[in-house]
């Protein structure tokens, strides 16, 4: 096993699906001979040419939507957007248009589709570029969302999510591209709507994805010199959503908390509080906390900008108020 | 009307042809007279698009398709699957919202979806079907198929930057796709004057790389000649078109539109237009030229009707999608 | 226009029950005339007219408990009318602005000398209490509601432990899952104090009525939370009961009893040993402004405690007078909230069963109880060797601990008895 950077997973799954089904082709701004914003894309147009990777105008309604018509048509476009704030331009496509097609044709027409790109704070992009876009799009059913926390996740969840034969949001956190981590030799793809225990632990739960798990990393070994056990569990994806791992979680700890970059109000954290609550009410010795995001629109100073999304601290500090 | 009088000799397949595009029209006709009488009786329920007085347009251009061809439109999209060959009684069956429909009672009037006969979809969202179909006719050049993409839409859908973006990819890489505009005039209830700076759309749609034109909706004969000129050059010459079509709605933007005539148009322009109805106009053509007697006429005419009746008589007998479908259908394996 | 509304009707009262209306929508009513019946925890009383007028808007009905100050009803001058979103014709309606709304929290009101019909936690802890109904919300019946968190009641109910036993340890005194285990284990440990037995198969089940929850939440909560010991003397009444044979011979009108004799002798033994009558409160004594000494009531429902107030300036003949009328007051429910609050100590007397001795759990915020026995005839060996029968009487002594030594809780016996062997120490005009 080799340790890899994020974006290099991300590239090689890309790399491996391409190889493997001539269907699938990637479409987006600058992601051919500019190789990328984020360089996920680093090297593909030379490797596979025109054909296999499309370099877009800004159109992001446009391109979004003829990723829609040809998946229909049964090719397997990967959109990269260049990032999901720019993605709501193009919110009709994906909520009006991918997210309907099958249900209205009766089952008749799947729309193989992946949307994938960075989202979220962190990198003083400040109020139109620094988006959490996953409740946006988990909200729409016929949707599925992929939040990846680690290289290894990353690449198996980008090969899934290829083979889905539904409309896939998949949404990386800018603040992990750099990230390293061990990915395993050779083929493999992880399932969707199966939750990872990141770390194991007895007193309280950290129910998050994407840059929350390494957050709560860093909250769990500071917590963990004071002798409280934090188990954490990676949703990895919301929709679907493994609820059981969750709720055996809850069964086990007694206490959760929902951590996400996205705003706090009507966040994935309230869905994951009413979940909880729903079912594993009797489970419960806390109520469920919410670590999130400020409503606030991103600010650019990168001070306002820390104070504007969860850091260690937070966290740190909802363990404690969630175990007085 | 055609002043087209060739009394040279048609050979059997060229009268088939014409008898057929008068067939469809006449199907159309008497579908859509149904479907106004069944939404008054709520047996069609939601938003009731109504195609009568621009049949021409489906049938002309649909003619000339071959298998691979795909068609995609807008929320007024009856025409297209009737005249693409859906079985009429399956298109009836979704309008009540029965199972037996083409999307099994789960599309309605404007989400047609017929694979088999190369429909891929009517959208409800103005404009909305310009980028789908633009990615139809991306997947046939991504295939290098030889198939090519009909886009239907309203004068309405020229304002949706969506059409800007789509026409401009679609030049940029010369996608096999016909972009129709049905210019009925109205968006809605508003007139192309007060909706479009330029009001000939093919001039509009011209500064994208690829060639526009104007043609006349209401006169099948004719669309069915620019279609065939068309499509010939897109499917050779692997790029878009753009085409105007000018045409005409005898009946209000929706069946519950009950202020038509009289609010934005006036019933002297309607009865203006309605000289002009595609139907009477190409009976006297084939009668004129000797191509059919009355009786034929009549007999197809009966024979629509028939075909009507057939078809409610289906949707009527059909079964309600069962409850669970509700949950169905979300995603696929 | 006069608002009615549900009156405090003591210092520990909260809510109040409307139970009937003597006075219907529209009726002409008099100041001072009984328009409703109410009640609180252990009374039923008459709620008077604040004016004269006709009364109108009811919005409360019979039979709901509403917190105190919700307007009940109004009334109207001649030619007043209500203002129309007042009128809603006898149904609850939303309380306007411009009636005064009720408490907004209890938070803040400091824990009562007099018992108060339901335990009050120490100020501040209930900062997170639900507010009591806003107005208009106010009628339904608001069940006491205990802090506790899903598991820790889901652990309780596998275990047949009443919440109301546990203190919490949470955030606002919740009662969290290591409360419940805390108690599981020291119940482990302690099987006699607490190990449920198999319960027996139920022929029926009732509900408990107010009075018996009420006794019930108080007596449980005073034996948990207060370290009592029993002290017992044996007492010559002898001299006590020729006084009292005196007294109803000579003196018309009165019936003075044994438990009379026992309330005066109480009083001036306290008086000579006032820490008797202070009470623990927060880790401070509390030395009250009088000596009240609550009479243990049987009645129908259960245990009242009615309260001769300011005994230490009463002669034995008023407190004659004054307990009798208590005790009949009681004994038909309508005994005022200030006739039953405010004890300083307690006297519960089982004589009249012919019980021997017994010992009686104290009733907070008096820190003492004294169980009375019956008085019998014994065979006393006398000073001189001689044996003589006597009437005797035993009586218990219960303390807290906190506040009350064994010797100081002897040394107030000693007192007693001296006072009732020689009942010319306690005066009786």
């Amino acid at each position: 096993m080799a340790t890899k950077l994020f974006r290099e997973a991300l590239r090689e799954a890309l790399i491996e699906e391409m190889d493997r089904d001539e269907t699938v082709f990637l479409i987006g701004e600058d992601i051919g001979r500019y190789q990328g914003t984020f360089r996920v894309t680093e090297g593909l147009f030379q490797k596979y040419g025109p054909n296999r990777v499309w370099d877009t105008p800004i159109s992001e309604p446009g391109f979004i939507a003829i990723a829609i018509g040809a998946a229909m048509e049964g090719l397997r476009p990967v959109v990269e957007v260049m990032t999901w704030s720019f993605a709501f331009l193009a919110m009709d496509q994906i909520v009006n248009h991918a997210a309907k097609i099958l249900y209205k044709s009766g089952g008749a027409c799947p729309v193989p589709l992946v949307i994938r790109g960075p989202a979220g704070p962190g990198k003083q992009l400040a109020a139109q570029h620094s988006h959490s876009f996953e409740l946006w799009v988990a909200h729409s059913p016929g949707l599925k969302v992929v939040l990846p926390s680690t290289p290894a996740d990353a690449k198996g969840l980008l090969k899934t999510a290829i083979r889905d034969n539904n409309p896939v949001m998949f949404i990386e956190h800018p603040q992990l591209y750099l990230t390293r981590g061990e990915v395993p030799d050779g083929e493999y793809t992880i399932p969707f709507g199966v939750a990872d225990i990141k770390r194991v632990g007895r007193d309280v739960s950290i129910i998050t994805y994407s840059r929350g798990v390494l957050l709560a990393q860093q909250a769990a070994e500071r917590l963990q010199q004071e002798g409280i056990e934090v188990e954490i569990v990676d949703l990895r994806t919301l929709v679907p959503c493994d609820w059981e791992t969750v709720f055996n979680s809850v069964r086990k700890t007694h206490r959760a908390i929902a951590l996400h970059d996205d705003w706090r109000y009507c966040g994935f954290g309230a869905e994951i509080a009413a979940q909880i609550q729903e079912q594993v009410f009797d489970w419960l010795d806390a109520p469920v906390l919410r670590v999130a995001g400020a409503d606030v629109p991103m600010p650019y100073n990168k001070y306002l900008e820390r104070a504007a999304y969860p850091q260690v601290d937070d966290v740190i500090a909802a363990v404690r108020q969630v175990l007085t | 009307m055609s002043t087209r009088t060739k009394k040279a000799a048609l050979s059997k397949e060229e009268r088939e042809e014409l008898l057929e595009l008068y067939r469809q029209m006449v199907l159309i006709r008497h579908f859509e007279q149904h479907c106004d009488r069944a939404y008054r009786q709520d047996k069609i329920g939601g938003y009731l698009h109504l195609y009568i007085g621009e049949e021409a347009l489906a049938v002309g251009f649909i003619s000339q398709l071959q298998p691979n061809d795909r068609v995609l439109g807008h929320y007024r999209d009856h025409g297209y699957v009737l005249a693409l060959g859906s079985d009429p009684r399956r298109v009836m069956a979704e309008l009540y919202g029965k199972v037996t429909g083409l999307c099994r009672g789960k599309g309605g009037s404007m989400h047609f979806y017929d694979k088999a006969h190369n429909f891929l979809g009517g959208y409800a969202i103005v404009g909305g079907v310009i980028g789908i179909a633009t990615g139809v006719a991306f997947s046939q050049k991504y295939r290098q198929s030889d198939g090519i993409t009909l886009c239907f839409f309203g004068d309405g859908a020229m304002n949706a930057g969506l059409l800007h973006e789509c026409l401009n990819m679609a030049g940029l890489w010369k996608l096999p796709i016909v972009y129709i505009v049905e210019n009925n005039k109205y968006a809605m209830g508003t007139p192309v004057e007060l909706h479009s700076a330029v009001t000939n759309l093919a001039e509009r749609a011209s500064v994208y790389g690829f060639p526009s034109c104007q043609i006349d909706g209401m006169d099948v004969l004719k669309v069915r000649e620019a279609a065939r000129e068309i499509i010939h050059h897109v499917r050779t010459r692997r790029e878009p078109y753009f085409v105007e079509a000018i045409t005409y709605r005898f009946v209000g933007h929706g069946a519950a539109d009950i202020t038509d005539p009289g609010s934005y148009r006036t019933r002297e322009e309607i009865e203006e237009w309605r000289k002009r109805d595609p139907i009477p106009n190409l009976q006297h053509y084939l009668l004129q030229n000797g191509i059919c007697t009355e009786q034929e006429l009549e007999a197809i005419d009966q024979q629509a009707q028939r075909i009507v009746e057939e078809a409610a008589r289906y949707a009527d007998e059909s079964a309600d999608p069962p409850l669970d479908e509700l949950w169905q259908h979300v995603f696929t394996d | 226009m006069q608002t009615v509304i549900m009156p405090k009707m003591g210092d520990a009262m909260e809510e109040g029950t409307l139970v009937r209306w003597l006075k219907q929508e529209g009726e002409m009513v008099k100041a001072g005339e009984p328009i409703a019946e109410i009640a609180t925890d252990k009374a039923t009383i008459e709620l008077e007219a604040p004016a004269s007028g006709i009364l109108r808007g009811i919005r409360v009905q019979e039979g709901a408990t509403v917190p105190i100050n919700t307007p009940l009803a109004y009334i109207l001058a001649e030619g007043e009318s209500l203002p129309s979103e007042l009128d809603r014709d006898g149904k609850p309606a939303e309380a306007p602005s411009t009636v005064p709304s009720p408490p907004q929290s209890s938070v803040g009101v400091p824990p009562q000398i007099a018992p108060s019909p339901v335990p009050s936690p120490p100020a501040g802890e209930r900062a997170e209490t639900p507010l009591p109904p806003s107005a208009g919300e106010g009628q339904g019946v608001r069940a006491e509601r205990i802090l506790a968190s899903p598991l820790a009641r889901k652990i309780a109910r596998e275990h047949g432990i009443d919440l109301r036993l546990l203190k919490g340890t949470g955030p606002q005194g919740r009662i969290v899952e290591r409360d419940v285990l805390a108690y599981l284990q020291q119940r482990a440990v302690q099987p006699a104090v607490a190990a449920p037995a198999p319960a027996p198969i139920a022929a029926r089940t009732e509900p408990l009525n107010r009075l018996r929850q009420i006794t019930a939440q108080r007596t449980t909560e005073a034996k948990q939370t207060i370290p009592h010991f029993y002290l017992t003397i044996e007492i010559d009444m002898e001299a006590a009961l020729a006084l009292r044979e005196t007294l109803n011979r000579l003196e018309e009108g009165v019936r003075v009893s044994v438990n009379d004799l026992v309330l005066k002798a109480c009083a001036v033994a306290i008086e000579k040993h006032p820490i008797v009558n202070a009470s623990y409160r927060d880790g401070t004594l509390v030395y009250a402004d009088g000596i009240h000494i609550g009479i243990a009531v049987a009645v129908d429902e259960g245990l009242l405690v009615a309260v001769v107030r300011h005994c230490e300036s009463k002669p034995l003949l008023r407190i004659a007078q004054e307990a009798q009328t208590l005790i009949q007051k009681a004994r038909e429910g309508k005994l005022l909230p200030d006739e039953m609050t405010g004890n300083t100590f307690t006297v519960s007397n089982l004589g009249m069963f012919d019980i021997d001795e017994f010992a009686a759990i104290i009733n907070p915020p008096a820190s003492a109880i004294l169980a009375v026995g019956a008085v019998k005839k014994v065979p006393v060996v006398m000073d001189d060797g001689s044996i003589q029968p006597r009437s005797r009487m035993k009586v218990t002594l219960s303390c807290d601990h906190r506040v009350l030594d064994g010797a100081t809780g002897a040394r107030f016996l000693q007192e007693l008895k001296r006072v009732l062997e020689n009942p010319v120490l306690m005066g009786y005009r």
